[in-house]
């Protein structure tokens, strides 16, 4: 199931040229550095008239779902997914 | 040639496609999963269980009780279409955005570049998986005209390809049953039906006086598809026109089919269009309803304001006087819908005058406000709570008007 956090991490991310919004390739999170191993889907956020990006990826073998807020250029773990129904 | 793209469970496979733990599983995009509500997609899975769209969520359930009930996401399904839309128009500028997951595309000129309309099409889907992801799928119907073209998609689901060349109409027409073509509901069916008229090409074979008889100038129209023409021209995006009306309209699940729980919808919906309209800096003078009652019977009916509104309340009271003097709400209200014309700048629009409206403005302004910060359901009148099973449930529809413009914008 899906298990909200909304925690601040740092991420390392790549900003092709070709492409409209980073791309994250390490996240470290609770003192852990993890690789993307895929990104599933992204897509756009409008809330409280600011745009996030949203980002549904496989980190270090979990799922996770990360936001960017492009304003202040800070990443969120909004949530993983936990086996636990 | 056009070609009819359609995609295949789109919110369901969305979802599948941001989370890979939902693949092959049978899952349902729904309102919220914890109260009654309506299912607004199923996945591929769940469509083995004859899990169908426009159920309840407990309808779905009893099929399969392991089905999944995820809630909508309304952001991610506008992403994903504004992107399919921008992978099309780099084949050809003639793209048509018909609904949130259809879109039509004329690319006579442009196929024989891709080595003709079957190469074409399979560029689109091999460019969509690499591009939205591999759960994207999308079935693509061939065909001289939009009609043809969405019939023969209904042929290639899910995920095939199907063109109807020229000389294949006339078999095409004389297995087609009329429902299946979007525009003759069961209403119209039925009475066809009665006429004996079973399949495209029985209409086709019909008189077309009689048909104007009985059916008036949709009788015409009908004749036209018997014959497999299609009169609507493919509308591309940057044709899309301005807003002329703002409003929202939505099938009620069966728990809110009575008059109050109409009423409740009502006025939820009232919310919505005036919240719509001050975020577009637009107010309307008219006031338009439309309810649906169990026989399918309609009633609409319209009233001009003195000036222009973008007030929930305003509205809601106007459309509640319209609907009591054209006989109150129908003891099983099936759907209910309200909508705002003859828009004009907000600015434009008399300020009001008195303290109590005055205190109204002030009011919305500031639910504008903690809406803006802290999203649409942060606060609510107690009278529209029962409304939150809507919330999510159709999430993203009807949106393809916007996200069109917004294309057309960004081409400026």
């Amino acid at each position: 199931m899906r298990q909200p956090l909304g925690e601040p991490v740092e991420v390392e991310a790549r900003f092709p040229p070709e492409r409209a919004y980073p791309v994250p390739r390490w996240v470290r999170w609770r003192g852990q550095r993890e690789p993307v191993e895929a990104v599933h889907l992204v897509h756009e956020r409008w809330e409280a008239g600011a745009r996030s990006l949203i980002y549904a990826l496989t980190v270090g073998g979990r799922w996770v779902e990360l936001r960017f807020d492009p304003h202040r250029a800070r990443w969120y773990l909004d949530a993983v997914h936990s086996e636990e129904p | 040639m056009v070609f009819h793209i359609d995609m295949d469970s789109y919110f369901a496979s969305v979802e599948q496609q941001a989370r890979p733990y939902l693949r092959g599983k049978p899952i349902v995009v729904s309102g919220r999963p914890d109260i009654f509500s309506v299912v607004a997609a199923a996945s591929k899975e769940a469509k083995r269980y004859g899990i169908r769209s426009g159920m309840t969520t407990w309808e779905a359930q009893k099929l399969c009780p392991h089905v999944i009930f995820v809630p909508g996401d309304p952001d991610k399904y506008e992403t994903l279409t504004r992107r399919f839309l921008d992978i099309l128009i780099r084949y050809t500028p003639m793209v048509e955005l018909y609904s949130i997951d259809e879109v039509f595309l004329e690319a006579s000129q442009e196929a024989p570049r891709y080595g003709g309309p079957l190469a074409l099409a399979q560029a689109i889907q091999q460019d969509f998986r690499q591009e939205l992801g591999e759960c994207l799928t999308c079935s693509i119907g061939l065909a001289p005209n939009k009609l043809l073209a969405k019939l023969a998609s209904e042929k290639a689901k899910p995920g095939g390809i199907h063109w109807i060349r020229p000389d294949q109409v006339p078999a095409v027409l004389a297995h087609t049953p009329v429902e299946a073509v979007t525009g003759i509901g069961p209403r119209i069916a039925k009475r066809l039906a009665h006429m004996g008229i079973w399949t495209l090409a029985d209409l086709g074979r019909f008189p077309e006086p009689y048909l104007r008889r009985v059916f008036g100038v949709y009788g015409a129209v009908l004749a036209l598809w018997g014959r497999g023409v299609d009169p609507t021209p493919l509308r591309p995006y940057w044709q899309e026109e301005e807003v002329k009306s703002v409003g929202h309209s939505h099938a009620l699940p069966h728990g809110l089919r009575h008059p109050e729980g109409a009423r409740a919808v009502l006025l939820y919906l009232c919310e919505k269009t005036a919240r719509r309209l001050r975020a577009k800096g637009l107010a309307g003078r008219v006031v338009h309803y439309a309810l649906r009652d169990e026989h399918m019977g309609v009633s609409t009916a319209q009233h001009a304001l003195d000036s222009p509104t973008d007030n929930a309340d305003t509205i809601f009271q106007t459309a509640l006087d319209l609907i009591h003097a054209h006989g109150g709400f129908p003891p099983q209200t099936t759907l209910v819908g309200v909508r705002v014309g003859a828009l004009q700048p907000q600015k434009e629009a008399p300020r009001p005058l008195f303290p109590q409206d005055q205190r109204r403005e002030r009011l919305q302004q500031a639910l504008d406000r903690i809406r803006d910060r802290y999203g649409e359901e942060a606060i609510l009148r107690g009278t529209t709570y029962t409304c939150q099973v809507l919330v999510g449930a159709t999430g993203g529809m009807g949106k393809q008007k916007e996200i069109a413009l917004a294309r057309k914008g960004a081409d400026r």
